[in-house]
């Protein structure tokens, strides 16, 4: 009996310890998701309609798991494993398994790190940044859910672009002249060779290298190229190649409670794409720079902010990796814009209605809330947009042919009872577009977020914001262009219980005026077929709802939305969209 | 601070380096506004020029064909008379590629946009659209030469098109012109050849449908292989539908196989000369067909008649040739696929075309074939094809006819 009861002792220590080990090797991570949504489209544009569909729903349940092996200290896999199963697929017929994502990390030597497969990756605003094309600061906690949920869906993590490839980066510190030098080189695969249509393999690849003076002083030089690799598919039509190579600097310094900062960055663009049947080859090269000061105020309390800076980014400055488009904007081809280039978009919620006659333009609703709106790829022809969202930076800090002043304020208080901040550009072009005459720009945009219970010292949290972002852009001559647009953003959160919150929310956009969408070909130079596209319109959604928050990032939530539409340039197309939208997130 | 200073200057030294190709004047073509005096001097008509005849016309073809006649005669060589007159028989009809065009003028120079647009019930189809632009005082056919390209689609025989003639600035004039398209494409036979683009059916085109009778034991996946109209075809009104499931896991589902084949001009040819091309559709995924586009595939190529022994007799898959490549549909929509002949491998059926001679011998052509694959197998697939065409020295370029 007594060795029966060691041995089983015995067996007990060797199983806890095992299991101990287990969780130094592996841990898990993963996200689950419910979303349930319902849809109603009304109004005078499907008064008398029998044909479109007028009524929807759907939804799915999604669990992403994240199993993360660390077999020593220099190496880390982990995989994230989905298993989806959309409404209407029930009992497994709907469901899909996929690897969502791949990764290896390690270091090499304990000097240099690294990653191997999914990777995220950004640089400069002018060289690899995923830019946010659409301001919404300060916008509703039931707007941001949604916008969470397409950003995750497609790997929108802060300014990064997804990408597969490799990445390795290593720090080295000094004794003297400099404290830090850091080193980071990157390669990455944009596009797969399709020998069928013979589209080659396109690379993406580059570096940083960065210097680190002092704490008053950096320097650091980039690249990023973007090129096709021939040989990769038979007959290759075409070859594209551009290199981007800047430089950009820091300079801080303190004085009693004033902190002034300096800054810069400037470089070159070198393209060249070759149409070998054609026999035609186009080559061209800019530059740009951008360049300011800013002082920090600190007293006790709060801190204040002031920047000002002025750029000019060349007409032909070309950076795919920092001028794609996040968004996909989709000019519908109707009797105001029969030039546009596209057919009309079926990722749309309701995407034709009036008896199937008319196409429903993408709206603010829209982009916040369809994943399938959005581009994961770089791309090396400039996109079409829509100008009412953003005129001024359609293509980011690195929107080519822009020169002009920036200026920018911020106030944060340290308790957090109030934070605000206010940005100006006035903005013109280097070069007239189909016309010796310039566009200039006029855009503000700002807001604030006021945590009154902090101010009222209340213990459940109540929070106030506002946001306005206002364009004006201008041409004058026998091409005119006139465009006014106003993105206007409200929000409440009361919590009435603990973790239990009332949230209201409004979202407008009003747009009118004129503006010529340029259309690119593939070698990315601008086609005779302008645009001339006319509007006035006024997308306005308001939403109510509620949210439960199990801890910082679980929660349940129920909202419903209703989105009005009013085209004054085309009658006949108004209509509302109500949505009732049902969300449970647990992340762990 | 002297270290500061110095790399400060050889900041500005390398900026003074950057070079701008284009620094003074616009960027893309000119915007011509047309100025409040601006006149439309003539009504917008399609024309039509075939070598050394001009007309204007409702009805526009894309390709003429030269015929060429001769007094008819007995066996005993006197002529024959209808009415006195004498009978005529066509000996020679050669097609040619026709030119359509536009004619219009204006009393001053103008930016215009001339927009074509397939017509359908009332209704513009902007899947097939072709936008011709330009700046000048007149449309003719120095400017607006047309050969039935769409946006990387095809206009096809019996589409009633609209053409749309708009002003980028200073004028809200729209002026339009409808026609209706009689006789299709024209392809030199040096260039292309068209083996079927389904408008006619099947039969015409000694073309036929198959599915495995092993998947047809159970339901509720029907197969269908077959004329599709449910789709939009980039070009003509149908396409060509391949689906089913892999119900018994053998990866295959079904196909099509099309006999008629200008072998003639094809055996001139070196098979690292010849392409494969048609346009292929992709489901998008949430389709109501519940198609898996992860494990849609479609096996195209050749078959080849190469065996001595059969000569005069059907296809044999046990002793001769099919040649094909593997396309996985992983796109939603069209797309134009053109795969080289000399890149096709031999199929890895043994007893379905895998154990012929080997070699690649265009001359022999028998028949295209496409046949639909499930892979993973047992899943849900499906595919449409359309316009498949042949074509020597480059892949086909519907923007290049």
């Amino acid at each position: 009996m007594k060795i029966t009861k060691l041995l089983a002792i015995s067996i007990g220590l060797v199983a806890s310890s095992t299991a101990y080990s287990q969780s130094d090797l592996v841990n898990f991570s993963g996200l689950g998701r419910v979303n349930v949504e319902n849809d109603k489209i009304t109004g005078e544009g499907v008064d008398n309609d029998t044909t479109s569909i007028k009524r929807a729903t759907g939804g799915y349940t999604l669990f992403d798991l994240g199993i993360n092996v660390n077999p020593s200290e220099l190496l880390k896999a982990s995989v994230i494993l989905r298993a989806k199963n959309t409404f209407g697929g029930f009992y497994g017929d709907g469901a899909s398994l996929q690897i969502r994502q791949f990764r290896i990390e390690g270091a090499v030597g304990k000097i240099v790190k690294y990653q191997v497969g999914d990777i995220d990756l950004g640089l400069t605003p002018y060289t690899l940044h995923n830019f946010e094309e659409v301001y919404h600061d300060y916008e509703s906690d039931l707007f941001k859910i949604r916008r969470d949920i397409v950003s995750y869906e497609n790997f929108n993590f802060g300014s990064k672009w997804r990408l597969q490839g490799l990445d390795a980066k290593t720090t080295l510190k000094f004794a003297r002249f400099i404290d830090k030098l850091k080193l980071n080189a990157f390669g990455t695969r944009v596009k797969q060779a399709n020998f069928s249509t013979n589209e080659p393999d396109r690379l993406l690849y580059g570096g940083r290298i960065h210097v680190i003076q002092s704490k008053y002083f950096e320097i650091a030089g980039n690249l990023t190229g973007l090129s096709d690799v021939a040989g990769t598919a038979r007959d290759s039509v075409f070859q594209y190649d551009n290199l981007v190579a800047t430089t950009d600097l820091k300079g801080n310094y303190e004085v009693g409670k004033f902190e002034i900062k300096a800054f810069a960055e400037l470089g070159s663009s070198n393209y060249s794409f070759k149409n070998i049947k054609k026999k035609k080859e186009y080559i061209y090269d800019d530059y740009f720079y951008d360049g300011g000061l800013g002082v920090v105020y600190k007293p006790s309390t709060f801190t204040v902010g002031l920047e000002g800076s002025y750029r000019e980014v060349g007409a032909q400055f070309s950076s795919p990796a920092a001028q794609t488009r996040r968004i996909n904007d989709v000019v519908i081809i109707n009797d105001a814009n029969p030039l546009a280039n596209t057919v009309n978009d079926k990722n749309l919620l309701f995407s034709s209605y009036n008896n199937l006659t008319q196409a429903r333009e993408q709206t603010l609703f829209d982009r916040y809330t369809n994943t399938g709106l959005y581009n994961q790829s770089i791309r090396p022809v400039l996109g079409t947009f829509l100008p009412e969202y953003n005129n001024l930076t359609p293509y980011g800090t690195a929107t080519p042919n822009r020169k002009g002043l920036t200026v920018k304020v911020n106030v944060k208080e340290k308790e957090k009872v109030v934070v605000a901040d206010f940005a100006t550009e006035m903005l013109t072009e280097v070069l007239g577009e189909g016309t010796k005459e310039l566009r200039t720009f006029m855009g503000m945009r700002g807001g604030f977020l006021l945590n009154i219970n902090k101010l009222v010292k209340f213990k459940k949290s109540i929070v106030l914001s506002a946001g306005y972002r206002g364009e004006q852009t201008k041409r004058s001559g026998d091409a005119s262009v006139d465009l006014k647009s106003t993105i206007i953003d409200a929000g409440i959160t009361v919590e009435v219980l603990k973790g239990f919150d009332l949230i209201g929310g409004y979202k407008s956009i009003t747009a009118s005026g004129n503006e010529f969408i340029a259309n690119r070909n593939q070698d990315n130079g601008l086609t005779f077929a302008y645009l001339n596209r006319s509007i006035d319109k006024n997308e306005g959604v308001v939403t109510g709802g509620f949210r439960y928050r199990f801890n910082n990032k679980t929660f349940f939530t129920v909202n419903y939305q209703k989105l009005a539409y009013r085209n004054e340039k085309i009658k006949g197309i108004n209509y509302n969209i109500d949505q009732l939208f049902f969300n449970y997130t647990l992340v762990f | 601070m002297k270290n500061i200073f110095l790399v400060f200057i050889s900041f500005l030294l390398l900026f003074s380096s950057c070079k701008r190709t284009v620094k003074e004047g616009i960027v893309g073509p000119e915007i011509k506004t047309a100025s409040s005096s601006f006149l439309v001097l003539d009504t917008l008509k399609a024309n039509y020029f075939d070598g050394y005849k001009k007309a204007s016309s409702d009805t526009i073809s894309l390709r003429y064909i030269e015929e060429i006649y001769q007094p008819d005669s007995t066996e005993e060589g006197e002529a024959i008379l209808i009415n006195g007159m004498p009978k005529l028989k066509l000996v020679k009809s050669t097609p040619y590629k026709r030119s359509t065009f536009w004619k219009v003028k204006f009393n001053e120079e103008v930016s215009w946009n001339l927009t074509l647009t397939k017509f359908v019930n009332g209704q513009k189809d902007n899947s097939i659209r072709k936008i011709i632009s330009g700046t000048s005082s007149y449309l003719d056919s120095t400017n607006t030469s047309w050969n039935g390209n769409g946006n990387s689609t095809l206009f096809a025989a019996s589409d009633n098109i609209i053409a749309e003639l708009s002003f980028v600035n200073g004028s809200t004039i729209i002026l339009r012109d409808t026609l209706y398209i009689a006789k299709g494409q024209f392809f030199e036979p040096t260039q292309a050849s068209l083996v079927i683009d389904f408008e006619s059916g099947l039969a015409s085109n000694s073309a036929y449908e198959y599915t495995d009778k092993k998947d047809l034991t159970k339901i509720p996946i029907a197969p269908r292989f077959g004329i599709d109209h449910d789709v939009l075809a980039p070009q003509g009104a149908n396409s060509f539908i391949l689906y089913g499931k892999d119900y018994n896991g053998d990866y295959f589902c079904g196909g099509v196989n099309i006999q008629k084949m200008d072998t003639e001009t094809m055996k001139n040819y070196n098979p690292r000369d010849i392409y494969l091309n048609m346009y292929i559709y992709g489901y998008p995924s949430n389709n109501s067909l519940e198609i898996s586009s992860k494990a849609t595939k479609l096996n195209i190529g050749f078959s080849e008649k190469d065996n001595p022994l059969n000569q005069g007799k059907d296809f044999d898959p046990l002793t001769e040739d099919t040649f094909e490549k593997q396309i996985s549909v992983d796109w939603v929509g069209w797309k134009l696929i053109s795969v080289r002949y000399a890149d096709l491998v031999p199929s890895g059926s043994k007893t379905s075309g895998g154990s012929g001679n080997g070699r690649f011998e265009p001359g022999k052509v028998y028949s295209v074939n496409c046949n639909l694959i499930s892979s993973p197998n047992g899943s849900v697939v499906g595919a449409n094809i359309d316009y498949v065409i042949i074509t020597y020295g480059q892949p086909f370029d519907a923007n290049n006819l």
